[in-house]
């Protein structure tokens, strides 16, 4: 790398380390998992665990967010006012290589914030698994995690296609729920599912593949509803034949022997909902996956790791880009509003499908429906979800946190939200005149 | 002789949020400055001093008119290899000691690790810094920053330094030996562009002397042309800055007077016309009727 943005980027490194806000922010980001790690949750050892992983990461994800926004907003409109970067740009260093320095800076600081996070979180995962081991005998490992997989084909083989038409055409076209009818039946489809990952011998873990689901019925609350399941694919002579007795509205999870799998990692699980006392049964397809353990907790916590330095990534860039274009105090309320609406990505989305159907129901809306519309769906676009980007929902839910996710994250946040930021930071200061105070 | 800079018809007029003009900082500019001379830009606060020197390095853009240093245009990153610029305060990192200071620009000047070394070090004992060199810059009193301020102007040992009140803040032995580094860089062949409000910095060391009214020259030339009417007197460039600037500020008075006093006239015939149309078209009135 050129030497002028190591030199910028060692003395921004160097400024906001030795910062008394720096050190309250690793002493604070070493004291919360710790803290963490005593809430008790709902009492079980996967409340437990739960609440750890995701207040741990809430929490640090605030001071990230916070620290962030104050280093960044800063960097180049704080050097402006004290008039430091006049005198550095007056040396022979293009603009593009401080903003790049400075932005190198902010991610080696970073790195070092996530560090501590990674140690502190580390040693009280560690500690949680020693409690879990000694207050609950038999816990779930936590340093499991679990593949979910959803299926890829749903068929239904019911006697009254008309009423199983009508049924799917009132789901608004998604498959958000499978109905099973009285006496009907429904098959699916599972790919790819990895057998090697899932017959490894894991410790104290006999149920490493297995049907997770809940169903909804008219039946009485309590009351248990059996059912029969056939499991197996094409190439077996005969399928696996279970039968399962639980109440509605539960998750349950059923054992799928690891032999009902073919060997290109396909299974096909079929419902039969013949017992002549049951009523039609409602799958919610959110809830109907297949579920598989690996060991890799810890590496879900370093892809976890990755994921808050991406998202702070995002962060430091947006206030780095203020900074370049206004002043430190406008900069901070811009930064601030603009991760704020991130964060509630899912609340923007929510107003915008309310709105959408507002326009859509009433031909005369106001025309700050009309307006909004149009306007939220933009911000909507190049929001990044930061809420979904915060890694404990994977972590939490002992699910192994997939590639894909990171892929997506990654191509979302940096490609489409950071280096656009940086390009814009660096045409406007380029040209803009330093020595005019930038107010 | 090579010109290092040249400012031609330069004009600047700092304008207000919504693009409107809002003063006038420098009119219509011009002066070049030849290689291994030296420039003492003299003139009241808010004459233009500064902005003249941030036009030059690039820092302000002009409104109108053209500028060249070293061939070049202001700011162009090979041109700056050869400037040392020393701002009227010192805008320093002030975590960094003098020493890291140094050596920070050093390195945003490429310059290789050993030579860095023995740049800091030379200019350390030039700049008699060399006993607080590990403490914060944001300790230092302002004198001794202004000297940290120098010695970093200087860490590419520059063909041209810009100087914009080189020795404000300082005390009068630290002024005499800023003094002597300039005469000294001055038998080197450097060449230098000082703007300063105070006559005693630049009287000894300048070749040339422009003095700034308002954003314009009123004067420009070798300091021996100018100060020739004041030859027997003690104090001579500050008599004649004064004589000058007195001069120059009477004249403009006089002018403005006479603006207003013309425009009042102006005003009081166009009512006289007014009224005589009034009384024609009243007599066409009681002619018609």
């Amino acid at each position: 790398m050129n030497k002028r943005i190591i030199a910028v980027a060692h003395n921004a490194f160097r400024y906001y380390l030795f910062t008394p806000t720096s050190l309250a922010i690793i002493i604070m980001l070493l004291l919360v998992p710790f803290l963490c790690s005593n809430l008790l949750g709902d009492g079980t050892a996967e409340g437990k665990f739960k609440v750890f992983v995701t207040y741990s990461f809430i929490i640090s994800s605030i001071i990230f967010t916070v620290s962030n926004i104050s280093f960044s907003c800063s960097s180049i409109s704080g050097e402006w006012k004290k008039k430091t970067l006049l005198i550095l740009d007056v040396k022979p260093i293009r603009r593009w290589e401080i903003i790049l320095g400075k932005w190198f800076g902010m991610l080696a600081i970073n790195i070092v914030l996530v560090a501590c996070f990674l140690l502190s979180m580390t040693f009280s995962s560690m500690l949680v698994s020693y409690n879990l081991t000694k207050s609950f005998p038999g816990h779930k490992n936590i340093f499991m995690t679990e593949i979910e997989l959803f299926p890829v084909q749903a068929d239904e083989s019911s006697q009254d296609k008309f009423l199983m038409s009508f049924l799917q055409m009132r789901q608004n076209n998604r498959k958000e729920i499978y109905p099973v009818l009285a006496k009907g039946e429904m098959v699916w489809t599972f790919k790819g599912i990895r057998k090697t990952l899932a017959q490894r011998d894991l410790p104290g873990k006999s149920d490493n593949l297995s049907l997770s689901y809940r169903f909804q019925t008219a039946g009485s609350e309590g009351q248990n509803v059996l059912g029969y399941w056939l499991v197996g694919n094409p190439s077996l002579p005969a399928p696996f034949e279970l039968e399962t007795s639980q109440p509605k509205d539960t998750v349950h999870r059923l054992p799928i022997p690891l032999e009902a799998v073919s060997d290109k990692g396909e299974l096909n699980v079929v419902y039969l909902n013949i017992e002549p006392t049951n009523l039609s049964v409602l799958f919610p397809a959110s809830d109907f996956k297949l579920l598989y353990t690996q060991g890799s907790y810890w590496m879900n916590l370093i892809k976890g790791y990755f994921n808050i330095l991406i998202l702070v990534t995002f962060i430091f860039s947006v206030g780095l880009c203020f900074s370049c274009i206004v002043s430190h105090l406008t900069a901070v309320l811009s930064t601030s509003i603009l991760i704020f609406m991130s964060y509630l990505h899912e609340f923007i989305e929510i107003m915008l499908n309310s709105i959408f159907r507002e326009i859509q129901a009433q031909e005369m809306v106001g025309i700050i429906h009309r307006l909004s519309y149009p306007a939220l769906k933009f911000i909507s676009f190049i929001l990044p979800p930061l809420n979904e980007a915060l890694p404990h929902s994977y972590i939490g839910n002992f699910l192994l946190m997939p590639f894909s996710y990171l892929a997506f994250l990654f191509i979302r946040i940096i490609l489409l939200g950071v280096l656009p930021l940086l390009v814009v930071a660096i045409i406007y200061l380029s040209h803009r005149e330093l020595g005019i105070a930038n107010e | 002789m090579d010109e290092l800079i040249k400012l031609q018809g330069v004009t600047k007029t700092f304008k207000d949020f919504w693009g409107k003009p809002k003063a006038v900082a420098i009119k219509n500019l011009s002066f070049s400055v030849e290689k291994g001379e030296i420039l003492g830009l003299l003139g009241p606060n808010g004459s233009g001093k500064s902005t003249t020197l941030k036009l030059i390095l690039g820092l302000l853009y002009p409104t109108r008119g053209r500028i060249s240093v070293f061939g070049k245009h202001p700011g162009d990153n090979v041109a700056k290899q050869f400037i040392g610029y020393l701002p009227e305060e010192d805008y320093l990192y002030s975590y960094l000691n003098g020493r890291e200071t140094l050596d920070f620009y050093g390195k945003i000047f490429n310059l290789p690790s050993k030579t860095r070394r023995e740049r800091i070090d030379f200019l350390v004992d030039l700049l008699g810094i060399k006993a607080y060199q590990r403490r914060a810059v944001g300790e230092y009193s302002k004198g001794m920053a202004r000297r940290i301020g120098l010695a970093q102007a200087l860490i590419n040992d520059p063909d041209l330094l810009i100087l914009d009140e080189p020795t404000s803040g300082m005390d009068p032995i630290g002024i005499k030996e800023i003094k002597d580094i300039f005469l000294e860089l001055k038998s080197k062949g450097k060449t230098m562009l000082i703007s300063t409000h105070l006559l005693s910095d630049i009287e000894n060391i300048c070749d040339r002397v422009g003095i700034l009214y308002q954003g314009e020259f009123i004067a420009i030339d070798k300091v021996d042309k100018l100060l020739l009417p004041y030859q027997n007197e003690s104090h001579r460039l500050e008599k004649f800055f004064l004589d000058k600037v007195y001069a120059e500020r009477k004249e403009r008075e006089k002018k403005k007077i006479a603006a207003i006093s013309k425009e009042k006239e102006e005003k009081s015939s166009t009512k006289k016309s007014d009224e005589v149309d009034k009384e024609l078209l009243q007599d066409l009135l009681h002619k018609e009727q």
